[in-house]
């Protein structure tokens, strides 16, 4: 009966996996073919392998890809610097007016739904002659981004010795001297953390740049991914050597980070 | 020992915290307090701007369309829900139950991995599978002689909102719905001692039984995070709507964000707008205090 039943389970999690990951190997194989053998049988491998597909695809994805990859550079930097410092302020500091309050009020933002705050923000950002700006794409973003930060490293902060802090202290250490040297060596897995969560966020922000950028100058990849056009002859393939290459950054990451991808993603769950 | 504290020392925390106040003063209280305010003004984000009570409310309410919106993220919520207490569930207890470790961890890599395509990659991905002209479930069924199962799926009335809901199937992959709550539920299970499982297999217990008698009770504040989670996902679907159907056809797949992004953008009815995100916020907020008092935290057991 057991066996039967584990055997039946080791079934099912094989179907499971098939069915997770056939998109993928679908996505990867059909960016190799030309429109007719895409059409003819999705599942079949190329018959002529179509490597200029990649090479049309990358012209228009290019720029946006790069200027993703610096908002989200911003963002992970602001979001990191941000959190430490008021990490700090309620780890270092066990009583000051107002301290339990101003946790809160940095807690209770991860509780507002984004939507909410759409239209004002996109307002706000045209007044403050932002739209259409890197500014405009990092700014608001990064305001949520460091409250989560914040509640993260807060807690892993708490975890470091108070007689640190005391003895860098008698040595004549100053705050920055105690955040650089004692405080961010011990804080780089949670910081791998943030890091990770932050970046894919941001890389996956979609709503944000759509209301907030226009035309080529700062389109970011998310909205550059769905206005790839293709030439009838082209077809699809292009499409799809379009959207792995637009991958392959975070899998880069995700290879040499796997760890803290997990961990990342799954502390990241506590925003709700 | 301590030093006396100099009125330098009582100023310090503040600065360390100002950073993060002046960011999200600026960026997210200002525009949550401006957006309720809006609510209640006829404006459009410019020269039109006058305070009309709660015409906007009332609006919505009477608004066949952002009322069929709530209707369908019913429909996506409900789906959700069922969605994250099982499939996730189901591939952790699965995997917790093979005992090479080397395996497992390749299997969680491979479960995890969708997560790190970008979520716009993947809704396009379902665009085609999806496709009534040359996508791949059609050419699926076809193959298998159901010709007559074939259907535009996103173009259809009938099955569009289904559709949406289907993206990702068998939902393990996406980051927003399924990945996270299979780590979460496989996390929890790897944290138990094997003593339990082993005294209830010494029980005779069934799979079954263990399974509801233990496993769950164990899950249960991964399974109320999963649920809350699910709903604010649903209540907000914005993403995947807007790329795959805008909406159509029609109204079948139209959601409140698509309503507020359109009121807002195209219409330029920016207080109309406003008053949707804060319906959706008071939706959030009713749904997840009633999910926390109604779901169980995790039991202690000795």
């Amino acid at each position: 009966m057991s066996k039967i039943i584990s055997f039946l389970s080791r079934i099912l999690l094989g179907i499971l996996l098939v069915l997770t990951l056939l998109p993928f190997y679908l996505l990867v194989i059909n960016a190799f073919k030309s429109q007719s053998e895409i059409i003819l049988n999705p599942f079949q491998w190329a018959d002529s392998w179509q490597f200029q597909n990649f090479a049309k695809a990358a012209p228009q994805i290019i720029r946006p890809m790069v200027n993703t990859l610096f908002v989200t550079a911003a963002i992970i930097i602001i979001t990191i610097i941000v959190s430490l410092l008021a990490s700090y302020a309620f780890v270092r500091y066990d009583r000051f007016f107002g301290k339990e309050v101003l946790y809160f009020g940095i807690i209770a933002l991860l509780m507002i739904p984004g939507f909410v705050m759409l239209i004002p923000q996109f307002v706000q950002i045209t007044n403050l002659g932002m739209y259409n700006t890197f500014l405009g794409l990092i700014l608001p973003p990064a305001a949520y981004q460091v409250a989560m930060g914040t509640f993260l490293t807060r807690s892993s902060m708490e975890s470091i010795s108070k007689s640190l802090f005391e003895a860098a202290e008698i040595e004549g250490a100053n705050d920055m001297d105690i955040l650089v040297k004692v405080v961010l060596p011990l804080s780089k897995p949670i910081l791998s953390t943030v890091t990770i969560m932050t970046g894919l966020n941001a890389w996956n922000n979609y709503i944000w740049p759509l209301v907030s950028t226009t035309g080529e100058k700062t389109q970011q990849i998310a909205v550059a991914l769905t206005k790839i056009i293709v030439s009838v002859s082209d077809g699809q393939g292009v499409k799809f050597a379009a959207y792995i290459i637009a991958s392959l950054p975070l899998i880069i990451l995700f290879c040499f980070a796997s760890k803290y991808f997990v961990e990342g993603l799954t502390s990241g769950a506590v925003k709700g | 020992m301590r030093k006396k504290r100099t009125p330098w020392q009582y100023i310090k925390p503040y600065l360390f915290l100002l950073p993060i106040y002046l960011l999200m003063i600026t960026f997210k209280y200002i525009p949550f307090g401006i957006a309720i305010e809006k609510s209640f003004f006829n404006w459009n984000g410019a020269n039109i701007n006058q305070f009309i009570g709660f015409d906007n409310y009332i609006q919505a309410l009477k608004d066949p369309t952002f009322m069929i919106g709530l209707k369908n993220v019913g429909v996506i919520s409900i789906a959700y829900i069922v969605i994250v207490l099982t499939m996730p569930l189901l591939a952790a207890e699965l995997l917790y139950a093979v005992h090479s470790r080397k395996k497992q961890y390749i299997i969680r890599t491979a479960f995890t991995f969708p997560m790190v395509v970008p979520t716009v990659v993947i809704i396009l991905l379902w665009k085609w599978i999806l496709a009534g002209d040359n996508g791949v479930l059609n050419n699926i069924l076809t193959n298998m002689g159901l010709e007559s199962l074939t259907a535009p799926w996103l173009g259809s009335t009938k099955t569009a909102l289904g559709s949406i809901i289907a993206i990702g199937f068998p939902w393990l992959g996406s980051a927003s719905l399924g990945g996270l709550q299979f780590l979460l539920y496989y996390g929890a299970l790897q944290g138990t001692s094997q003593d339990m499982f082993e005294a209830a297999e010494i029980d005779g217990a069934n799979i079954l039984q263990r399974f509801f008698k233990i496993d769950v009770p164990m899950l249960a504040s991964q399974m109320k995070l999963t649920v809350t989670l699910a709903i604010i996902n649903a209540v907000q679907v914005f993403d995947s709507v807007y790329i795959l159907t805008k909406g159509g056809p029609g109204t079948a797949t139209i959601t409140p964000s698509v309503v507020l992004y359109e009121q807002g953008f195209t219409y330029k009815k920016m207080g109309y707008s406003s008053a949707i995100g804060v319906i959706m916020f008071a939706i959030i907020m009713v749904l997840t205090i009633i999910n926390q008092m109604m779901m169980k935290n995790t039991e202690k057991m000795d």
